[in-house]
């Protein structure tokens, strides 16, 4: 098809010679190249934006990934573990060498980031997101910098600020992480994830040991995930 | 002998690292790796020496005060006395952080001969050494840098005449070239003194000895191993520029200061030297002033500096207090530190972290926004609570994983580890059965099975547990010593915590979210 493209495009008669050959030839090939090159450029999949994520996490997520520029809301409903949950989706990208953040969010158990294999040394810390009128900025600044930002938005988040931060994420590829323990994020997601149960194991009264834990994630959202879809996740230990 | 007519001072301020570290009076010791590296002149009429281990200086000098070696400090301390020669001569070549040497020809002749400029040199920098509380220099010439070093450590210092360079290291034993290992094989060979080594042939050396054994015979010699690689002392490293008209615009600052920059990268890059800690300072025409230190894991370029200077300023002038009044009117950059510049290099495998440029713009402008110390990184830490088992690191500082990572520490709760970690624990208390507060005892068993736990506004019934986990921390330390004993709950609405039972009373250390 890109052929036939460029087959028609007039070709200028010139009395033939050498010279004449070896110039239409490179014309030839400089409109085959632009001719790829634009074909190749509208044709980026949504696969091909996708940061890799963890085994148990890739039969949870419509694309088995994390798709660059998109939106991530990860909160629980009536249930606990939006945290776990949240670590789990940062260690993909972080096992695979891409660079995370994590800001707003002082109370994050770096150990338990550390165990489920996130590199702590390509893990920015922005322990407090600096005063009210700052702290987009801030995250949009971290937007520019690494490829996963997992945050936790101020309580007084505007819906004007949440969409510009939206907006800026999708423009720079970066992966928007929003822990939304208290269910407020007022701006747009293309995927929500919510934890709707949460069990643990390996614990009874007085011995045994917190082991495996066992949750069901709804995720629902935009595009292929517009139809929400409930599955089992496992993480142990 | 010597094949070139040249004469070289050497300025040798004894135990330096000591008196950079502030400690010359009392007894004190600088340690590296476990061993002596100084001492101070009280410590070593105690019997301290150099190369002993840290417990055997111990226990020669009971109060003795020891300190972890600091080489950047040592240098910065060094170089007022750098400073102090360079107002002589400005051709100074310092050797390591304690010693330098300039050739004297040209100075002793202005001065009025070699032994009344070294008279005027000490008196200079004795005065400057007392304010530093450190014992005199020394000051040794000759015609070799390795025999005038050897002469400043002839007590209160020696001038070796002009030509009798060898006859005087003659007498020296082998041990003076520095080379234990040689001098050894040496003294086994019979050869004892440095004026028996000079005297074999050279071909015989070399074939005995190799390269390094020819390097010392040319020592003992008393001729030069090298010639003295000379620079002019660094040039005055602060640029500064008062603008005309005070300016409110960033981005006009901006461009100001992308001379002033590249006026900065220009003095430094003829001498071979690159910067890696920034001083940018600003100041209003109401005379208000802002200044702030930056720090790069890479040299700075004229760009980064620019970079830098502007985040600065959006961050002071979008400020909430303290914003400027006025427009600025003066901005100044300074070198803090300078490297030798090695280029570039970016780390491969196993190097340190070096983020790519994105990273570090990102960083640098959250920098700008919130101070220095708002961004940066954990490492892992020894620890057994759930927060001290990682540290974080400011950005730019460097990240070293803190000595006992790897160390197994009893009573460390086994893995997973919580995922929320509260900054300041949620005080609860947890009953048994009865209603009576669950204790733990000195075998480290809880009194009652723990039933409810109470958090104020309700309770919840706690439907499995595991502990406890007893620590007792730093008991040799009374101030810094801690009894705590942790149990992990799971509650009927299937949350799980992480209890922390300390001075009677219950908190909720971490949670297994």
């Amino acid at each position: 098809m890109i052929l036939t493209h460029v087959s028609r495009r007039p070709i200028r008669r010139r009395p033939f010679c050498f010279a004449n050959v070896c110039s239409y030839t490179q014309e030839m090939a400089v409109t085959v190249a632009e001719a790829l090159h634009g074909r190749a450029s509208s044709l980026v999949l949504a696969k091909d934006r996708l940061l890799p994520v963890t085994v148990a996490l890739a039969a949870v997520l419509p694309f088995a990934g994390l798709e660059r520029g998109s939106t991530v809301v990860v909160d629980a409903h009536e249930t606990c573990g939006a945290t776990s949950l949240t670590l789990e989706m940062l260690a993909g990208p972080s096992i695979a060498g891409y660079w995370g953040a994590v800001a707003g969010c002082p109370e994050l158990g770096l150990a338990a980031a550390a165990e489920r294999g996130i590199d702590l040394a390509r893990l920015l810390l922005v322990p407090s997101l600096g005063p009210q009128d700052r702290w987009a900025q801030v995250v949009a600044s971290l937007f520019d910098a690494v490829d996963t930002v997992l945050y936790v938005p101020p309580p007084s988040v505007r819906p004007s600020d949440a969409r510009r931060l939206a907006a800026r994420a999708r423009d720079r590829g970066a992966v928007q992480l929003v822990l939304d323990r208290d269910r407020r994020w007022p701006g747009p997601s293309d995927l929500r994830c919510t934890v709707t149960e949460s069990q643990w194991t390996g614990l009874s009264r007085g011995h045994g040991l917190l082991s495996e834990r066992h949750f069901e994630v709804e995720v629902s959202g935009r595009g292929a995930a517009a139809r929400p879809r409930r599955s089992p996740l496992q993480l142990s230990a | 002998m010597t094949e070139r007519e040249s004469r070289t001072l050497v300025v040798w301020c004894p135990d330096w690292p000591v008196v950079a570290a502030g400690l010359a009076q009392v007894p004190s010791a600088v340690i590296r790796a476990n061993r002596v590296v100084a001492c101070s002149p009280s410590a070593r009429a105690e019997g301290v020496r150099r190369h002993q281990r840290r417990r055997e200086a111990e226990s020669a000098c009971p109060d003795l005060k020891l300190v972890k070696e600091d080489p950047a400090q040592e240098v910065r301390a060094f170089e007022h006395v750098v400073s102090a020669v360079a107002q002589f001569t400005p051709r100074v070549e310092v050797t390591r952080p304690g010693m330098c040497s300039l050739p004297v020809r040209g100075p002793a002749r202005y001065f009025g001969g070699e032994r009344s400029f070294a008279n005027r040199l000490a008196h200079v920098l004795n005065d400057l050494l007392q304010e530093l509380r450190g014992p005199p220099c020394r000051i040794g010439i000759a015609d070799t840098p390795f025999a005038a070093r050897l002469a400043a450590h002839v007590p209160s210092g020696e001038i070796v005449l002009a030509g009798s360079t060898a006859a005087w290291l003659a007498d020296l034993p082998v041990s003076a070239l520095g080379e234990p290992e040689l001098a050894e094989l040496l003294v086994r060979l019979g050869i004892r003194r440095l004026g028996e080594f000079a005297e074999l042939d050279e071909g015989v050396v070399a074939g005995r000895f190799g390269s390094r054994g020819v390097r010392a015979h040319r020592l003992a010699r008393g001729l030069d191993d090298h010639a003295l690689a000379l620079c002019e002392p660094p040039p005055d490293l602060t640029v500064a520029r008062e603008l005309d008209s005070p300016v409110d615009q960033v981005d006009t600052v901006a461009f100001v200061a992308t001379g002033i920059a590249e006026e900065l990268i220009g003095r430094l890059v003829p001498g071979g030297l690159a910067c890696t800690r920034l001083l940018v300072e600003a100041s209003t025409e109401h005379g208000e002033e802002l200044s702030r230190w930056w720090r790069a894991d890479r040299p700075f370029t004229a760009r980064a500096m620019v970079d830098r200077v502007r985040w600065q300023l959006e961050g002071w002038l979008a400020a909430p207090v303290d914003a400027p009044s006025a427009g600025i009117t003066l901005v100044r950059l300074t070198a803090g530190e300078v490297v030798p510049d090695k280029g570039r290099q970016l780390g491969l495998f196993g190097g340190p972290v070096e983020a790519d440029q994105r990273v570090e713009r990102g960083i640098a402008r959250i920098q700008g926004l919130l101070g220095h110390a708002a961004v940066g990184t954990a490492v892992l830490a020894g620890g057994r609570g759930p927060g001290e088992q990682t540290i974080f690191v400011p950005w730019g500082d460097p990240r070293e994983e803190p000595e006992g990572v790897r160390h197994p520490w009893p009573g460390r709760l086994p893995a997973p580890a919580p995922a929320v970690v509260p900054v300041v624990p949620v005080v609860v208390s947890l009953v048994g059965r009865a209603g009576e507060t669950v204790g733990v005892t000195g075998r480290g068993q809880c009194t009652v099975a723990p039933e409810w736990l109470l958090e104020p506004p309700g309770r919840q019934r706690v439907v499995g547990w595991a502990g406890p986990w007893p620590a007792d921390e730093r008991w040799w330390d009374p101030t810094g010593h801690r009894r705590r004993a942790r149990l992990q709950v799971l509650l009927e609405d299937g949350s799980a915590h992480l209890l922390v039972l300390e001075g009677g009373r219950w908190g909720i250390e971490a949670t297994y979210d």
